[in-house]
């Protein structure tokens, strides 16, 4: 439980005296336990410097989660793989265009993207017997772990996106 | 025009001799560094070891620990997650050679049961590390083999770890042995680098056993080269660590206080600037002795105000009304401390 004592924060779980120092880790605790608990965390209203410091370490914190889970939705899908993309360039040289009476740039297709084939979607794994470690194992089909992995880091991405507050997604974009 | 030129003759044989003389491998090398930073690097010279403490001299909190989650050897963390962890101090034989230079002391992890435990010490501002490499070495041992990681983190803004290298499954046996690793670490352009960045040395513990892990002599450099361990005196690394904390114990502590507003305040100058202004606590209430006027009174409530890295008013209730009083800490196993750790 934290209270204000003239210029710090009295913590009375460990009789610490924490000075408003955002450099000092046990500053920070206190801001955490304020995102996290509320008003439950101190005794008495929380002073409004010290809500406004907490409410602007939780948007930080939800800007650096949403941005990390964004980069990762924009990463290719194991399962679908990745197609070839190809753009025309410059190559840097110039040549006289008689019609136009312009120079024009000289342009090469480059790739830009290159293509990954999709992984297979299924893997087949050899199951051993516990109960008798001499029969011959059994062939099991299971979904490719990577495959797995990815849906499964996929997912959590998604959710952090869903559960970004909306001020927190313009800040971003 | 016809310009004529003289040189003085040269004698072959003398030129030749020189080249017999004996400079060896190091020398050649030192002979051929093309700046003095590359010679400077060859020798070792300068101040070497980014680790404070590393040679486990210093131990301001105590010299044993046992619940985990705490500081145990100034500077070095031990995490025990939800579970717990003891660590002591353990004194070198005199006279040992296993490990060189006379250490006076080790550090001892005692682990039991699977939870993760984690070792670590933060190191004061990333941005020297960004695009580094760093060289690791330390002496360590365990009563029975392990093979915990060593790892690398970057605290950027003091939210979250980020891990840049690590070396897993490192195997640690049961006689001391020097380890050695090299870590690569990535540039950090467009990181948002916080007040409270650090580089993270981290051993973590992931088997699943009952068992003590010793730690002596740990050294991080920048560079590719591992170098001997680098000696400070007692004193210059007791300063070092002063930085990050400082604790009075009974009989370190006097001061002169003056009465205001019904409380004596008296006035702490700390021996070294702190990182960042650190919190105060201390052993309790009546930790401190308030005299004046003939007499004593212990007192009844002990406060701290205007915080700063340089020093810090210390607000004592008590009974005595006298204008100007001396105060100390009471009795053996009262304490002050001051914490400006990352």
């Amino acid at each position: 439980m934290f209270n204000i004592n003239e210029d710090t924060i009295y913590c009375s779980t460990h009789n610490h005296y924490i000075p408003l120092d955002p450099a000092n880790r046990h500053y920070q605790e206190v801001l955490d336990a304020i995102i996290e608990e509320g008003a439950d965390c101190f005794d008495g209203d929380i002073p409004a410097d010290l809500q406004a410091a907490a409410d602007e370490k939780q948007f930080n914190q939800q800007l650096a989660d949403y941005r990390v889970a964004v980069a990762r939705l924009a990463q290719y899908i194991v399962a679908d793989g990745r197609e070839e993309v190809r753009e025309m360039q410059p190559t840097g040289e110039q040549v006289w265009n008689e019609e136009t009476m312009e120079m024009e740039d000289v342009m090469h297709e480059v790739i830009t993207v290159t293509a990954i084939e999709p992984v297979e979607p299924t893997v087949t794994r050899l199951v051993y017997s516990e109960d008798d470690p001499m029969a011959e194992p059994t062939e099991e089909t299971i979904e490719n772990p990577l495959i797995t992995t990815d849906n499964a880091e996929r997912a959590a991405a998604q959710a952090v996106v869903d559960a970004t507050p909306q001020a927190v997604v313009d800040a971003a974009e | 025009m016809t310009v004529t030129v003289t040189q003085p003759s040269i004698n072959v044989r003398e030129k030749l001799a020189e080249l017999d003389k004996p400079t060896g491998i190091a020398g050649e090398a030192m002979l051929r560094a093309e700046t003095p930073q590359e010679q400077f690097n060859l020798i070792g010279a300068g101040r070497r070891n980014l680790i404070i403490n590393g040679g486990f001299d210093v131990w301001q909190r105590g010299t044993s620990f046992s619940t985990g989650n705490e500081f145990t050897a100034d500077r070095w963390y031990a995490n025990s997650g939800t579970s717990t962890l003891s660590a002591s101090r353990q004194a070198f034989t005199v006279g040992q050679t296993e490990v060189p230079y006379n250490p006076s002391y080790f550090l001892r992890v005692d682990i039991s049961g699977q939870t993760t435990r984690q070792l670590y010490q933060k190191i004061e501002d990333i941005r020297r590390f960004s695009g580094q490499t760093v060289t690791v070495t330390y002496w360590a041992k365990a009563d029975v083999p392990v093979t915990p990681d060593v790892r690398v983190f970057a605290h950027y803004d003091g939210s979250g770890a980020e891990l840049l290298d690590s070396e897993a499954n490192v195997r640690i046996g049961t006689s001391w042995k020097k380890y050695t690793h090299v870590f690569n670490i990535k540039s950090f352009t467009g990181k948002t680098i916080g007040s409270s960045s650090a580089l993270q040395l981290d051993w973590t513990f992931f088997d699943d056993s009952d068992y003590t892990f010793d730690i002596a002599q740990v050294q991080l450099e920048l560079g590719k080269v591992a170098t001997p361990f680098e000696h400070r005196s007692y004193g210059e690394e007791l300063a070092l660590c002063q930085r990050y904390f400082l604790q009075y114990d009974y009989t370190e502590f006097t001061a002169i206080g003056a009465l205001w507003s019904g409380n004596h305040y008296a006035s702490l100058n700390f021996p070294t600037t702190m990182r960042t202004s650190p919190t105060c606590t201390n052993s309790g209430a009546g930790s401190f002795r308030v005299f004046g006027g003939g007499a004593s009174t212990e007192s009844t409530g002990v406060s701290y105000t205007s915080i700063s890295k340089n020093g810090v008013e210390i607000s004592i209730t008590n009974t005595r009304t006298n204008q100007a009083v001396f105060v100390r800490l009471d009795s053996s196993g009262d304490y002050q401390r001051f914490d400006a750790e990352l």
